[in-house]
């Protein structure tokens, strides 16, 4: 618990992607324990874990009272003021309630290709959400989806889950292709209270909304975010981004296999044909930061080299506290 | 430079080889890497954009692949030549008797050219065609070094006068614009050279020579008169030359002698009055020259002509042509014979001259006979001329004369102004050959000689050709001489043209017309070149034409470069 500001503040470098299963080293775990530090001094109060629930029920603090109608609990019941007023008040407090963190990592086999720079990526940004939210109090659900929903660690809560979630998150691999909205229908289909739904995902998915609006073939973000807004979850869609220079090939022509679906194209690696497929992906970035916007949702683009608590720290200082 | 050879049937190899290399290079590239993507969402729209235009620029790649190729094979194979390998070349090789002129102690021209000869057929990748200029050695393909090293071992100076082969028919038409004509002389004037490439061996030398030298006596009698003799002097040298002249009996005694200075190239002339001489004497002329690089054309030699009156007996219509020419010769008294006469009464001529008749036994008179003979008396059907005579204008005391010897078949018609004799004539050929030369058959095995001309005075056009009454005296001279001494009819047969002519050509000196000078000399509608600096000037342009191609396909490959970048090809 010690140190400054200055000395919590992570390296600027490109992070080493540790080995199978050693994704949450000791120095993750330094470093984000140092990144809970520095978030709730920089945010006192607001990110402290306790939230208050707009539900009134079972809360310490009294907020109001309404008339009593049949199916209450009659514990609930003011006896003194029915004795002042003869009338049947209930009092009202405020629910001191947790705040339902769903963290979703997209496990597609896109996020492995040609690294696992972005899958590691967003097992980190998952991981350090995760546990500030855990140190918050609230519930935390994570879920890995690929094609669909894959496997889920059901709701931790108080800080000492916070070795479950990285054990969970560490064990993820990748498998098959990717459908968004698929595994959030799937997930949600049971009753669950409504959140905080964190994705991180490349959102390179086919046949949705953004690639339609993008010019693109491609998408699944919207149903998705449709759901989600229908159930009154709030989402911060993390858009982990390909570095293009680890797609730039040494020969003059390749051939682009596409890493789920398998279909192959020929293409010259000209600096023509990057500057297009810049421009097409920055077209898609805006097409699904377009799609979260419709929503009020939040959109951040992360870059698989970028540190994971300056991400965390951005990503507040942007949105402010997890809410 | 004829047009370039790469698109010729043959050359075509070149670019098609090329072609075929590149286009089984591309068919053959290396399958590009395989790289996989997280996903081809963002590829896809480049793909299908590049697609629409994919045949075009596999093209335009396909095409600046196989510029730069051709560039960098033109670049190796040079700039195009017009002797293509394989091609023929004509080399003549000057072998007049100027080449015998030494330039260094022991070396003569011949051997120069002899030397540049070997260097340019072993330079040359096709056949060669060597002949000489005075057809001592025919011509002759030589397909290997050895071959022409042959033909050139064994070539000599000739006293002939020396001018370009007829080489007409010996290349092939098809061919024939490559062929590279290549002239190793020392200068000595020659006919057109158009066309033709010369190698000069020329090196100024110290050369006097004599240019003409006749002798004949004033009178029939031969041992009392005095010999007129003519002779011309010429100073070849680009420097003016103190020279001596003498004329001279066979045994060495003086007749007649005088100093000479002679600037660069004069010519002096003189008609000399000599003491009379026994007919048949050798009369010598020499002309004697400090450090002379020619010798010769310093000696000349001739039997005086006797100079006495001939009977010649005309039998049948010899009031033509040839009546006119017998009456215009100075020394020939004409006497009109009745055609059976077979018992003459008077004096016996010295030589009958018949036209439209023949004997129909052999005559007892050296007779020349313009009908032909009755086939009884008629050599054998194989006879042979002896000799073959062209003859041709010349400069000079005399205006006609023998030219060449050797094989007739070696001149064109065009090239023929007179014909005595023939190479290969049967009597049946004297009897019907329709030709309009004027050939003059001996008719061998036959004493006294009998000549046949083998034409008809009247149907034919050389009754009035200028010479023909020089050819009607030199016959009649010669049959008369013949017939004259018992020397002349004890000679086998073919002496009668054969030593004539030999005498005729002994008078005509080696070297005449001759004039020596440098190269530019040449009559030649192109500018003599020396081929050598041809070679030279060839090589620097293949190396700028090198040069050129290989910046031409870095250019390309440059560009080529430049298009992939930009995507333009594939």
């Amino acid at each position: 618990m010690s140190g400054s500001a200055g000395e919590s503040r992570p390296k600027p470098v490109a992070q080493a992607t540790p080995a199978d299963g050693q994704l949450f080293d000791e120095d993750f775990r330094r470093r984000l324990e140092r990144l809970r530090l520095v978030v709730r001094r920089t945010t006192p109060g607001g990110l402290h874990g306790e939230h208050r629930a707009r539900r009134r029920g079972r809360g310490v603090e009294f907020s109001d009272y309404r008339a009593y109608v049949p199916g209450d609990d009659m514990r609930d019941v003011d006896w003194l003021a029915y004795l002042r007023f003869d009338k049947l008040l209930l009092r009202l407090f405020d629910e001191e309630g947790d705040l339902p963190v769903y963290l979703l990592l997209d496990t597609s086999r896109s996020m492995a290709t040609p690294d696992r720079s972005k899958l590691d990526q967003g097992k980190r940004l998952l991981a350090a959400i995760g546990c500030i939210a855990l140190g918050q109090a609230d519930r935390v659900t994570a879920l890995a989806f690929a094609a669909g929903a894959r496997e889920s660690l059901e709701t931790l809560r108080g800080a000492n889950q916070t070795h479950r979630l990285l054990r969970f998150l560490e064990g993820l691999d990748t498998a098959s292709g990717s459908d968004l909205a698929l595994a959030v229908r799937g997930f949600f289909a049971r009753p669950r209270r409504p959140g905080l739904v964190v994705i991180a995902s490349d959102f390179l998915v086919e046949d949705g909304e953004p690639a339609r609006s993008a010019g693109l073939r491609r998408g699944g973000l919207p149903g998705a975010l449709d759901l989600l807004a229908a159930l009154r979850h709030r989402v911060l869609a993390l858009h982990l981004d390909q570095d293009l220079e680890s797609l730039r090939p040494g020969s003059p022509r390749f051939e682009a296999v596409d890493a789920e679906s398998g279909e192959r194209i020929r293409l010259h690696s000209t600096a023509a044909a990057f500057r297009e497929y810049h421009r097409q992906a920055e077209t898609y970035a805006d097409a699904v930061r377009a799609a979260c916007r419709r929503h009020g949702f939040s959109y951040t683009r992360v870059s698989g080299q970028e540190p994971f608590d300056e991400v965390v720290l951005r990503l507040l200082r942007e949105r402010g506290p997890l809410r | 430079m004829s047009p370039t050879s790469w698109f010729g049937i043959s050359g075509l190899s070149l670019p098609l080889l090329v072609a075929l290399v590149v286009a089984l290079l591309y068919l053959l590239r290396p399958p590009p890497p395989t790289i996989v993507v997280p996903s081809v969402l963002l590829w896809r729209p480049i793909a299908e954009r590049r697609r629409s235009h994919t045949l075009l620029r596999r093209l335009l790649s396909a095409l600046l692949s196989l510029l730069v190729a051709l560039g960098l094979a033109f670049a190796l194979a040079g700039p195009p030549r017009p002797e293509r390998r394989g091609a023929p070349q004509i080399l003549v090789v000057d072998n007049s008797a100027t080449m015998a002129t030494e330039v260094a102690p022991g070396v003569t021209r011949l051997d120069r050219a002899l030397e540049q000869a070997r260097e340019l057929v072993s330079d040359w990748q096709g056949p060669t065609l060597l002949a000489d200029t005075t057809g001592g050695s025919g011509p002759r393909w030589a397909h290997s070094d050895a071959e022409a090293e042959a033909w050139l071992r064994g070539l000599r100076t000739s006293s002939a006068r020396g001018r370009l082969p007829a080489l007409h028919g010996a290349i092939p038409g098809s061919t024939a614009a490559a062929v590279r004509r290549l002239l190793i002389s020392d200068g000595v004037a020659l006919a057109s050279l158009e066309d033709w490439q010369v190698v000069s061996v020329y090196q100024p030398v110290t050369n006097v020579g004599l240019l003409a030298f006749d002798a004949s006596s004033t009178s029939p009698a031969a041992t009392t008169d005095s010999i007129e003799a003519f002779l011309q002097v010429f100073n070849a040298s680009l420097v003016g030359v103190t020279s001596r002249l003498v004329v001279e009996r066979a045994e060495g005694q003086i007749l007649y002698q005088r100093p000479l200075e002679l600037g660069p190239r004069e010519t002096w002339s003189g008609v000399l009055a000599l003491p009379a001489t026994a007919g048949g004497e050798i009369v010598r002329a020499r002309i004697e020259t400090a450090d002379d690089a020619l010798s010769s054309d310093d000696l000349a030699a001739i039997v005086p002509h006797l100079q006495r009156q001939i009977l010649v007996g005309t039998v049948g219509d010899v009031d033509g042509a040839v009546g006119r020419a017998l009456r215009l010769l100075p020394r020939v008294t004409v006497t009109a014979l009745p055609a059976d006469s077979s018992s003459l009464e008077g004096p016996v001529p010295d030589v009958l001259v018949a036209a439209g008749w023949a004997p129909e036994s052999s005559p007892l008179t050296p007779t020349l006979l313009f009908a032909p003979p009755a086939r009884a008396w008629l050599p054998e059907p194989t006879a042979q001329a002896i000799e073959a005579v062209v003859w041709a204008r010349q400069p000079g005391p005399r205006d006609w004369g023998p030219v060449a010897f050797g094989d007739l078949r070696r001149y064109e018609p065009s090239d023929v102004e007179i014909l005595l004799g023939g190479t290969t004539r049967s009597a049946d050929d004297v009897r019907s050959t329709d030709t309009e030369w004027p050939l003059v058959f001996q008719l061998q095995g036959l004493e006294p000689p009998v000549l046949v001309a083998a034409f008809s005075v009247e149907a034919s056009s050389i009754g009035r050709h200028e010479a023909f009454p020089v050819l009607v005296a030199e016959l009649v001279d010669r049959l008369a001489e013949a017939g004259a001494t018992e020397a002349g009819r004890s000679q086998p047969p073919g002496h009668v043209l054969g030593r004539r002519l030999s005498d005729v050509n002994a008078s005509r000196l080696p070297v005449a017309p001759r004039l020596e000078a440098t190269p530019s000399y040449l009559v030649s509608a192109q500018p003599p070149r020396d081929v050598r600096e041809d070679l030279r000037e060839q090589s620097r342009r293949h190396q700028r034409f090198a040069i050129a191609m290989l910046a031409v396909a870095a250019l390309l490959a440059t560009l080529e470069t430049w298009t992939r970048a930009w995507g333009l090809t594939e």
